[in-house]
């Protein structure tokens, strides 16, 4: 048998930061970012529900925005700052709104937990006292198929007030 | 996992970037949001070995150009949602992009142009940059060229794009009432029937978009009910079908949706 | 006319225990919720990114498989030739399913078809020379990368003959229709009928009769993550499978005999679930599949479904042909309802016996003598069913929900009121059907409640007020009634499970149980139990499940049974354990052993409080001088038990009736909504339910699974549909395709509970988990064609599409 040798697949050093640390990663180019976080830096925190941007299960904060990681071709990242689940809090701390999460029983399996967290942080960041619209609308680049959103919406009000008592003098 | 040996180009000029596109024509993909082309090259849909990224270029501006504004190839809907300009110059877009499904985790990246470009029935953007006469900027091997929307929409998922060219920027009139209405069966939806409604001057426009394999423009010469319903149910001759409707639903709530643009443009409602 | 069918099956005839032992003296009083529940175990671990789900399994040397499958409905495959894939240079192994014939036996059915009288067949974990949908697994790559595995696909060819192929069940139970299974002459899988009394006569006395139809589209369970397989061996021939999967120990039995290896050799890990909902019901042929693979490349092998084909799974494609006679009170006199399931291919899941409960869960909450309901698999070339949460019972929810209005409707009774005519009183129970024994029910109080909850009347005069501005509302009411716990004898289908319970020297307590959990909290809940039972901190207990290695054998999770099983093994060993503890007690501090009491980490004499020793300190003696010191006879802290089955009726009783589901839970439902009648759209504004499974350990739990369960009975009622094209193919690819709820497309639920203790089950637990999905489905059918009444048409074709609902409006409202 001849094996046939198929061209090599291009591959590229990618320079990124992520969760505060500077990694230097050997690629290929036509890897996702989602592909490089999970199997290059074993961050397997980051799922993929849809490789197709419906789930949100993906997502990462990306230079400060809020991203699916299936939708960004890792070699376009060269030198971004990415913060994934595993470093949405510091190591052994939960932020309000992984507190209130777990306290409300906002999650069954968890699998699309980096979607929700990622993006109720990113309403309160814009709107520490968000309605109840306001929420839902947040959410609408994920899915969940436990919880009928019903203990989300609620986990994600209970964190804006947990952060506003903290704020308030 | 994307299949091909895929290479990535993030050229710094226009002229690189044609030229990239002309060495590799018909085994390339222009690179904008990537919200459209990378899941379909995951899923083997698309079958290429390169891609030319714009990030390079720019591209990213919203800026009046003489009585128009012109939007950057790279604006995504965040863009448009943030811009002043837009909100004052041409509110329909703000207007559009707010109604975008996949949340923010996808507004910050997907842009305008590439909705375009894409050219999906079912999107918002090829209705209404054709509702606001939008003049699509291409940028090719032997310079620049400028296309008209409607000429450069060629037909479902089909666009005028020449061996070589990228688009660079699309500029539209300033149109300060406009009204939009945007129907589909739920948030996860892709729209089923757009329509954005236009005063200028004394005429009045209705465009109509995901109807149809193109958008379609209608003058509305009487915005009565009955003319409104006659003027759109002549206009539709070819309805689009997809997953989620048949062509016969889209042609029979085709004339709601202009209504409902036109209510929207009268009361000045851009809620 | 219809005849009362043989039972699921017969084995067992022993008489069966039809009521729970007493507490002994001391435990806790199970009927008591404390109100107190423990956050979620591994909470912080998934808050983290820190939790591990099956495609985070990646065993060093792991290779990646990908799978051929076929484009064709339905095909002779002529030949395959894997030549060029073969040699490519980064692809391990190809297999064909002529290769595979000789590596793997035939797979065992979840649940074989003739234990309930159907018909049934052989499968392969690939086809070989015919393939029935499009879908079907035809070969399988491994290669260094999933890349280059998929890659390598396009390079194997496959020669098909095209043969006619038949998508619609109407269509395929034509005589003249292609025939998938030619040894069984036509399409039908079998027939489930259920009877009493005499319908056919009663309808055609009655004085008012409706004739309809409801067709249900086909749907799709849409799980966040997918199903998955790691594959190792073991130098020493020893396999262990990591599983996206509800059944770890009859799986790990499948593939003992599916590869000819001795069972023990196999150990099936069951990773954490990122929602099952019976889409993870074991059966599939990627199970061996991915084992063969790895084999063969002589490296740990992976499979990860694609969103893609996890939609090929189908479920719940049901029309319902019903007739009803009623009086002029509305009170149903007689009733028949023909189901036929479109269970697409037969396969080894066991979707296809969605079918069964279809039709048994009639005449659900409603007393009603004369009934004929038949239920009909029929086999089209779709790809085939696997389980969906509420597993049919949700077809008899909706059928029964819409009559109720259409009597309603017709008679010009409110239906709340129609209702209330035809329940089941609360003294009747427990009360028997063809197929049920129901436990207990406080129906009409359970209805009452969430009318208002909902501020019914109120409702009712928004929507007046609305239509006289040209909007239409619409309220509906779903009732519904779910059988759970399903038990059936001959199947790894059953009613009971497993737990050991192990307490260690320094007082930490190990629960080993056979039940999963796919996310819904038993862990959690099992845990505090067992905690409860011994008096201390719930942080104590640990819970292990899903691994084969370590957990005694159990069939997993489904059917809402993981509670009310493996919680409940596990409560009655702590309790024998306890026992023993405080033997041992009795004998060091020389008390009566009944007079102490195991609380606040301690081991205590009620009548003499300072006579106590704590939990640990009693654990340890009894390792360090167990059968070294007087009285200290049992040192072994560990019991195994299984709960015992209650109320299950396997014999048919002299009326020829049986029971396979112990347990009844019913909830009640109200739906407010608007209809834009211009374009069908359907808008969802309120939503209110009442909850009665019985006594509940977890309340926030059960609240958590009937918010779920709401959600997907609404997609389901609304949006989720996986139609086909003309080519035989499954047309939703994506999430933009089947489009379950989002959060702005929902309202939050309005939920409070009813507590109505089975008198059968230790825990007076009911299942809780299915329940809700048919309650909402039959809500929000009877809200959309509430809303359509001033226009005169119905909608009887769920999912409630816009061009659903406004061809309903446009054409008359012929379904």
């Amino acid at each position: 048998m001849t094996a046939v040798e198929p061209d090599a697949a291009p591959e590229r050093d990618l320079a990124l930061t992520v969760n505060g640390r500077r990694k230097r990663v050997r690629i290929e180019d036509r890897q996702l970012l989602v592909d490089v976080l999970r199997d290059n830096l074993g961050m397997t925190g980051t799922h993929i529900g849809c490789a197709n941007g419906d789930c949100g299960a993906c997502t990462v904060r990306m230079d400060g925005q809020i991203t699916k990681s299936c939708l960004v071709l890792a070699a376009s990242a060269e030198g971004a700052d990415v913060t994934t689940i595993e470093g949405y809090s510091p190591r052994g701390t939960l932020d309000h709104v992984q507190q209130a999460f777990w306290d409300l029983d906002a999650f069954q399996c968890g699998f699309c937990l980096p979607g929700h967290l990622f993006a109720v942080r990113d309403l309160l960041d814009r709107d520490p006292d968000p309605g109840e619209d306001d929420i839902r609308e947040a959410l609408r680049g994920n899915l969940c198929r436990c919880t009928g959103y019903v203990n989300l919406v609620a986990a994600a009000g209970e964190a804006a007030r947990r952060e506003r008592e903290d704020q308030s003098p | 996992m994307i299949r091909t040996h895929l290479r990535y180009h993030r050229p710094d000029t226009p002229d690189d970037a044609a030229a990239l596109l002309a060495e590799h024509h018909g085994r390339v993909a222009v690179l904008a949001g990537g919200s459209q082309l990378l899941p379909r090259m995951h899923r083997g849909e698309v079958d290429l070995d390169h891609v030319v990224d714009l990030r390079g270029l720019g591209l990213r501006a919203i800026e009046r150009t003489g009585g128009r504004v012109r939007l950057g190839a790279m604006v995504t809907y965040d863009d448009a949602l943030a811009s002043a300009l837009l909100a004052e110059a041409v509110p329909l877009l703000p207007r559009v992009a707010r109604g975008v499904t996949g949340g923010r985790q996808l507004t910050g990246h997907a842009t305008l142009v590439g909705a375009l470009c894409h050219a999906f029935p079912g999107t918002d953007m090829p209705g209404a940059l054709s509702a606001l006469g939008a003049t699509v900027e291409l940028h090719g091997p032997d310079g620049p060229r400028e296309c008209p929307v409607d000429e450069f929409l060629l037909g479902a998922q089909s666009i005028d794009r020449r061996p070589g060219e990228f688009v660079a920027a699309v500029t539209v009139d300033g149109v300060a009432r406009s009204g939009y209405c945007k129907v589909k069966h739920a948030t996860g939806s892709w729209p089923i029937a757009t329509a954005s409604a236009i005063e200028d001057g004394d005429a009045l426009t209705v465009t109509l978009g995901a109807v149809q394999a193109r958008p379609l423009r209608i003058v509305i010469p009487d915005p009565t009910r009955s003319a409104v319903d006659d003027a759109v149910a002549a206009a539709v001759t070819a309805p689009w079908t997809d997953v989620l409707a048949p062509g016969d639903y889209r042609a029979r709530i085709a004339p709601v949706v202009a209504r409902r643009a036109l209510t929207e443009l009268r009361e000045g409602a851009h809620a | 006319m219809t005849t009362t069918p043989t039972p699921p099956h017969s084995l067992r005839t022993a008489a069966e225990p039809d009521t729970v032992p007493d507490p002994p003296p001391g435990a806790p009083d199970l009927h008591e919720t404390d109100g107190h529940q423990p956050l979620r175990r591994d909470g912080d671990l998934l808050l983290t990114g820190r939790a591990r789900f099956v495609d985070d399994i990646a065993p060093r040397g792991l290779m990646h498989a990908a799978i051929l499958r076929s484009p064709h409905p339905h095909a002779l495959i002529r030949g395959v030739d894997a030549t060029r894939a073969r040699e490519r240079a980064d692809v391990e192994v190809v297999l064909t399913g002529a290769d595979a014939v000789d590596l793997a036996t035939p797979l065992p059915h979840f649940f074989e078809p003739s234990i309930v009288g159907c018909r049934t067949t052989e499968f392969r974990c690939l086809a070989t020379d015919r393939v029935r949908w499009v879908g079907e697994p035809v070969a399988a790559v491994v290669a260094t990368s999933l890349a280059a595995a998929e890659a390598a696909l396009d390079d194997i060819v496959v020669d098909y003959e095209p043969l006619p192929a038949v998508l619609d069940a109407d269509e395929a139970l034509r005589e003249d229709a292609p025939v998938l299974f030619e040894e069984w002459g036509d399409n039908r899988l079998g027939l489930f009928p259920f009877a009493e009394g005499d319908a056919a006569a009663k309808i055609a006395a009655a004085p008012h009769v409706i004739r309809d139809e409801l067709r249900v589209g086909r749907q799709h369970v849409a799980p966040m993550e997918t199903r998955g397989y790691v594959a190792e061996w073991e130098p020493g021939g020893r396999l262990t499978l990591w599983a996206s999967t509800q059944n770890p120990h009859p799986l790990r039995t499948n593939l003992a005999t599916t590869l000819g290896v001795p069972e023990d050799r196999v150990r099936v890990v069951a990773t954490r679930m990122g929602g099952g909902f019976g889409h993870k019901f074991n059966g599939y042929g990627e199970e061996p599949l991915v084992c063969l693979l790895s084999r063969l490349a002589d490296a740990p092998v992976k499979w990860i479904e694609t969103r893609k084909d996890c939609l090929l799974v189908g479920a719940r494609e049901f029309t319902h042909r019903f007739e009803v006679g009623f009086d002029d009170d509305g009170v149903v006199l007689g009733l028949s309802d023909r189901i036929v399931g479109n269970i697409g291919c037969l396969a080894p899941w066991g979707g296809w016996s969605m079918t069964f409960p279809a039709g048994m869960t009639f005449p659900g909450p409603y007393r009603i003598a004369d009934y004929a309901i038949e239920s009909v698999p029929v086999v089209t070339n779709k790809a085939p069913w696997n389980g969906f949460r509420g597993y049919g019972k949700e077809q008899a929810a909706m059928a029964l929900e819409r009559i109720m209005d259409l009597v309603a409707e017709h008679r010009g009774i409110d239906p709340a009121e129609v209702r209330r005519r035809n329940f089941i009183p609360p003294e009747a129970f427990p009360f028997w059907t063809a197929a049920k024994h129901l436990d207990s029910g406080e129906y009409a109080a359970a209805l009452d409640k969430a009318l208002a909850l909902a501020g019914y009347d109120a409702l009712r005069e928004r929507q007046a007020a609305a239509l006289a501005q040209g909007r239409h509302l619409g309220v509906g009411i779903g009732f519904e009634l779910t059988p759970e716990g399903g038990d059936f004898a001959g199947s790894f289908v059953r009613g009971f499970d497993t737990s050991t319970v192990r307490v260690h020297p320094s007082g930490a307590v190990s629960v080993l149980t056979g039940v999963t959990s796919p996310g819904t909290g038993n862990e959690t809940s099992i845990a505090h139990l067992v905690a409860r039972e011994f008096g201390i901190a719930v942080e104590a207990v640990g819970v292990t499940q899903g691994d084969t290695d370590s957990c005694p054998y159990g069939f997993g999770n489904f059917t809402s049974r993981s509670l009310a099983t493996g919680g409940a093994a596990a409560v009655l060993a702590a309790r024998e354990l306890r026992e023993r503890m405080a033997d041992a007690a009795s004998a060091l501090l020389d008390a009566d052993a009944a007079d102490f009491e195991f609380r606040d980490g301690a081991v205590v004499s009620r009548t003499a409080p300072e006579t106590s020793l704590t939990f640990a300190e009693l654990a340890e003696t009894i390792y360090r001088r167990g059968l070294a010191a007087p009285g200290l006879d049992q040192p072994l802290l560990e019991v195994t038990r299984i709960d015992l089955p209650h109320n299950f009726h396997h014999v048919p009783d002299d009326q020829g009736r049986f029971s396979a589901y112990p347990s009844f839970p019913y909830s009640a439902h109200v739906a407010l909504v608007e209809v834009d009648a211009e374009t069908g759209v359907v808008e969802v504004l309120e939503y209110s339910a009442i909850d009665d499974c019985g006594v509940v350990i977890s309340p926030g739990f059960v609240a958590g699974q009937l918010y779920g369960a709401i959600a997907q009975g609404i997609g389901g009622a609304l949006w989720e549909e996986v139609p086909y094209d003309e080519d035989g193919a499954p047309a939703a690819e994506t999430f933009k395709h089947y489009l379950t709820p989002r959060a702005p497309d929902l309202p939050s639920f309005r939920l409070e509970h009813q507590h109505t203790p089975s008198p059968f089950t230790l825990l007076g637990t009911k299942g809780a988990g299915e329940s809700g999905v048919g309650g909402a489905m039959a809500a929000l059918l009877n809200a959309v064609n509430d809303g359509l009444r001033p226009l005169g048409v119905h909608a009887h074709r769920v999912p409630l599409t816009p061009p659903v609902v406004l061809d309903a409006i446009v054409s008359g409202g012929a379904p």
